[in-house]
C-alpha cells in the first residue's frame, strides 16, 4: 500500500507498505513520509 | 639355217661355228638382226621374224633392210601416213648408224621395245623384245598404284573429315568440360558459403563429396573427401547414436535426426542433419544427400523460451494466489493483532492468539517472497551504487558466515551507479550468500565481486538483454556445484534442494523475481563438485554521480504530525475485511476516514473532497486503475493545486 499526502505544497508520500502491517508499522511509515 | 645364213665358202669348222651360233641365236627368246653398212641383213634369227609376223622368206644374208621396213609400212604397222615416207624416213635414220631404243605398239597390241646400237665397221645390230607382258603388268601396276592413290586419298579425305569432326568433338567437349568445372566452382562456392554442412555418399558408406563446413566443424580436407570417415570425425560414440539414421536412409527412407557432437574449432554443438536417399530409375538407393544445421543457438533459444515460459506462468499463478491470500492474511494479522492490544486481555487468550499471530507472520513472510517472484512486490527503486550495497550486505554477511569460511569482497574500483531497491538487492544478496554457504559446508570459499561489463549483442541476448554496458554482481563459491536438472529449476518456487525444514525454496525465486522486475539478468554457471557463479546484471545508470533528484533522495524530515487529530484520510482497498482494519488503525492514530473500494471512486473522491490529508491506497486492484494511478492522480492534483 502507499501512503500520501496529497494537498501541501510538497507533497509527502511514504514509502510502500508491504500487507500485511501492523498499526505501529503504518505509524513509522508516516513519520518517514519524504515530500 | 641355211635358209637364214649366206655362207659364202664356208669352211667345215666355221660352218659348224656358224650353225651353233644360230642354234643359240635362234634359242634366244629376243629378236636381233645386224645389218652392214649398206643395211643389207647380215644376222637374225627366229624371234625376230616372230615378233614381226615377217614371213620366213624375207630373211636371208644380204636381204635390204629396207624390205622388212616397207614390208611393215605397207600393212600398217606405223600408223596412217604414206608407207614410202614412213619407210623413207626410217632408212635414213637408220643409215646414220646412231644408237638408238624406241617402244612401239603393233597394230595387234603387241609392244615391242627396239633397241639399235652401231657395231663399228660392221654396221648396226638391233635387239627387238616383246615387252608386251612387262608393259601390261607395268600398266596394271600404274592403274592399280592409281586406284589405291585413289583410294588412299578417299580414305585420306574420309580421314581428315572424320579428324575434324574429332578435333571439333574434342573442342566441344574441352569447352563443354571447362564449362563443367566452372559450373563446380560456382556449386562449390555456393554450398561453401551456405552456413550448413553439405555432404553426399554412396550407398557403401563412403563419401563423394563434403563442402567446406566440414573442414570448419571438423578439421577435414573438402577435396579429398574419399578419405573420409563419419566413424572418425564423429567419433565412436556419437557415429553409434546415429548409425540407425544412416540405415534407415540407406534402405531409402529419408530422415531428420538431432544430436551432440564435438567439434575440432568450435567445442560442442548441437547439429540438426537431414538424410536425403538418392534412388536410381530402378529404384535403387545409390547414395545419400547429407544436410547438417548447427542448431546449438536454436535449442538454447528455444530452451530459454520454455524456460521463460515457465517461469511467467508460474509467476502469474503465485502471484495472484499470493495477493488473494495476502489480504487474507492483513486481515487475520490485524484482527488477531487489535485483539492483542486490548488491555487487561486475559492471559488465557493471549496463549492462544501469539502462536495464531506468529502463524500469520511466517505466512505473510511466505507471501512476501511469492510476490517478489512474480515481481508484484512493490520496489523503492533509487539510484545506488552497487559497491555500497556489497559494503552494506558484506558488513551483515560477516556476522552471519562462520569464520570457517573465507568470504571475500571484490568491489570495482569505479561506482557502479544503477537503479535498483536496495532493499530488495540486499535480499537477493543474503540469499545468494547462504545459499553459497551450505553448498560449501561452511568450508569453502565465497567471494562477491562486483563488475562493470559490455555485452555484445550475442553475450546480451542469451540474457534477454539489449547489447550495452552492465553492473555485475556476482556471488561466486567452490562448494558441491549443481546439476543440469537442478539449474534448470533453481529459480522455481518451492523448489529446494535443502533437506524438508531447511529451506523454503522461495530464496532464488525472490531473487529472480526482484532482478526481472529491475530490468536486470541472472547468469548461473554450475559444475556439481566444481561450484556455482550467480551473477546479477543490472543496466548501468548513465550518470557518473549520485542524482540530487528528490523522488531518490533520502527521506527528509517527517512533516506529519505524530500526534492529535490529524485531518482526513483516503482509504482506497477492494478487500471489506482489509478495509475494515485498516479504517480502525487510522481512526485510532487520529484520522478521519473516507474509503474507496477501487481506483475509479478514489479518483472521483480526490477530485471531489477537500482537505484529504492522507491517501492510502492498495496498489493492485481490480479494475484499469491501481494504486499507482490512484497515487499520480493525486499527486498531479496537489502539484495543480500548489501552483494555484
Amino acid at each position: 500500500m502507499s501512503a500520501f499526502v496529497p494537498n501541501r505544497a510538497v507533497a509527502a508520500e511514504v514509502p510502500f507498505l508491504q500487507k500485511p502491517f501492523s498499526r505501529a508499522e503504518l505509524q513509522l511509515a508516516l513519520s518517514s513520509a519524504r515530500s | 639355217m641355211d635358209e637364214y645364213v649366206q655362207h659364202h665358202h664356208p669352211l667345215p669348222e666355221e660352218s659348224q661355228r656358224c650353225e651353233a651360233l644360230q642354234a643359240a641365236l635362234d634359242l634366244i627368246d629376243q629378236g636381233i638382226t645386224l645389218v652392214d653398212k649398206d643395211l643389207k641383213l647380215v644376222v637374225w634369227n627366229r624371234c625376230f621374224l616372230r615378233l614381226f609376223d615377217f614371213p620366213p622368206e624375207m630373211a636371208y644374208s644380204g636381204a635390204p633392210f629396207e624390205s622388212f621396213i616397207r614390208y611393215n609400212a605397207l600393212r600398217g604397222e606405223y600408223g596412217p601416213g604414206d608407207p614410202q615416207q614412213q619407210t623413207a624416213e626410217r632408212v635414213a635414220m637408220a643409215r646414220s648408224f646412231a644408237e638408238y631404243e624406241l617402244e612401239r605398239t603393233r597394230p595387234n597390241g603387241t609392244v615391242l621395245s627396239v633397241r639399235g646400237m652401231a657395231v663399228p665397221g660392221r654396221g648396226l645390230i638391233t635387239f627387238y623384245s616383246d615387252v608386251t607382258e612387262a608393259r601390261h603388268r607395268e600398266a596394271l601396276i600404274r592403274e592399280q598404284n592409281a586406284l589405291l592413290e585413289a583410294r588412299v586419298a578417299e580414305r585420306t579425305a574420309e580421314l581428315l573429315q572424320t579428324n575434324a569432326h574429332l578435333r571439333q568433338a574434342l573442342e566441344h567437349n574441352e569447352a563443354i568440360a571447362l564449362s563443367l568445372v566452372r559450373s563446380e566452382g560456382r556449386m562449390r562456392l555456393i554450398t561453401d558459403s551456405i552456413p550448413a554442412l553439405l555432404a553426399y555418399f554412396g550407398h557403401d558408406r563412403h563419401y563423394h563429396y563434403v563442402n567446406r563446413g566440414y573442414r570448419d566443424w571438423f578439421g577435414i580436407d573438402p577435396s579429398q573427401p574419399e578419405s573420409i570417415k563419419a566413424r572418425a570425425f564423429l567419433g565412436e560414440d556419437t557415429y553409434s547414436r546415429i548409425r540407425p539414421y544412416v540405415m534407415q536412409a540407406i534402405r531409402g527412407n529419408a530422415v531428420t535426426f538431432e544430436y551432440e557432437v564435438q567439434t575440432v574449432h568450435r567445442g560442442l554443438r548441437v547439429a540438426r542433419t537431414s538424410l536425403i536417399p538418392e534412388t536410381s530409375p530402378q529404384g535403387e538407393v545409390v547414395g545419400c544427400f547429407e544436410l547438417t544445421f548447427d542448431v546449438t543457438d536454436e535449442r538454447l533459444a528455444h530452451d530459454r523460451m520454455a524456460q521463460a515460459q515457465k517461469m511467467e506462468a508460474l509467476g502469474l499463478l503465485t502471484g495472484g494466489l499470493a495477493h488473494d491470500f495476502n489480504n487474507i492474511l492483513a486481515v487475520v494479522q490485524g484482527n488477531l493483532t487489535a485483539l492483542a492490544e486490548i488491555p487487561a486481555l486475559s492471559p488465557y487468550l493471549n496463549d492462544y492468539l501469539k502462536p495464531a499471530l506468529d502463524a500469520a507472520l511466517r505466512g505473510s513472510h511466505l507471501i512476501r517472497g511469492l510476490l517478489s517472484f512474480a515481481r508484484k512486490h512493490p520496489l523503492s527503486s533509487r539510484i545506488e551504487d552497487l559497491n555500497l550495497c556489497l559494503a552494506r550486505t558484506a558488513t551483515l554477511l560477516r556476522g552471519v558466515l562462520p569464520d570457517s569460511l573465507s568470504f571475500v569482497t571484490e568491489p570495482w574500483p569505479q561506482p557502479l551507479l544503477v537503479r535498483l531497491d536496495p532493499n530488495q538487492l540486499q535480499d537477493a544478496l543474503l540469499n545468494l550468500a547462504l545459499n553459497a554457504r551450505d553448498a560449501t559446508g561452511g568450508k569453502g570459499r565465497i567471494t562477491i565481486r562486483c563488475s562493470m561489463v559490455t555485452l555484445g549483442p550475442e553475450a546480451a541476448a542469451k540474457l534477454d538483454l539489449a547489447a550495452g554496458q552492465y553492473a555485475r554482481i556476482s556471488v561466486e563459491d567452490d562448494g558441491c556445484g549443481m546439476d543440469q536438472l537442478t539449474m534448470d529449476r533453481v529459480f522455481e518456487p518451492f523448489f529446494s534442494t535443502k533437506a524438508l525444514g531447511q529451506g523454503s525454496g522461495m530464496g532464488m525465486a525472490m531473487v529472480y523475481g526482484f532482478v526481472q522486475q529491475s530490468a536486470g539478468a541472472i547468469e548461473l554457471r554450475s559444475q556439481v563438485e566444481q561450484g556455482t557463479t550467480v551473477s546479477i546484471f543490472f543496466p548501468l545508470h548513465g550518470r557518473a554521480t549520485l542524482p540530487a533528484d528528490p523522488v531518490d533522495a533520502p527521506p527528509l524530515v517527517p512533516e506529519i504530525p505524530s500526534e492529535g487529530l490529524r485531518g482526513l484520510a483516503l482509504l482506497v482497498e477492494d478487500d471489506p475485511g482489509l478495509r475494515q482494519l485498516l479504517r480502525r488503525e487510522l481512526l485510532d492514530i487520529g484520522f478521519s476516514v473516507i474509503e474507496a473500494e477501487n481506483g475509479a471512486e478514489a479518483l472521483d473522491l480526490i477530485d471531489h473532497t477537500q482537505g484529504i490529508e492522507l491517501l492510502l491506497s492498495d496498489v493492485v486492484m481490480p479494475g484499469s486503475i491501481d494504486g499507482l494511478k490512484v497515487v499520480a492522480h493525486a499527486r498531479a492534483r496537489a502539484r495543480s493545486r500548489a501552483s494555484c
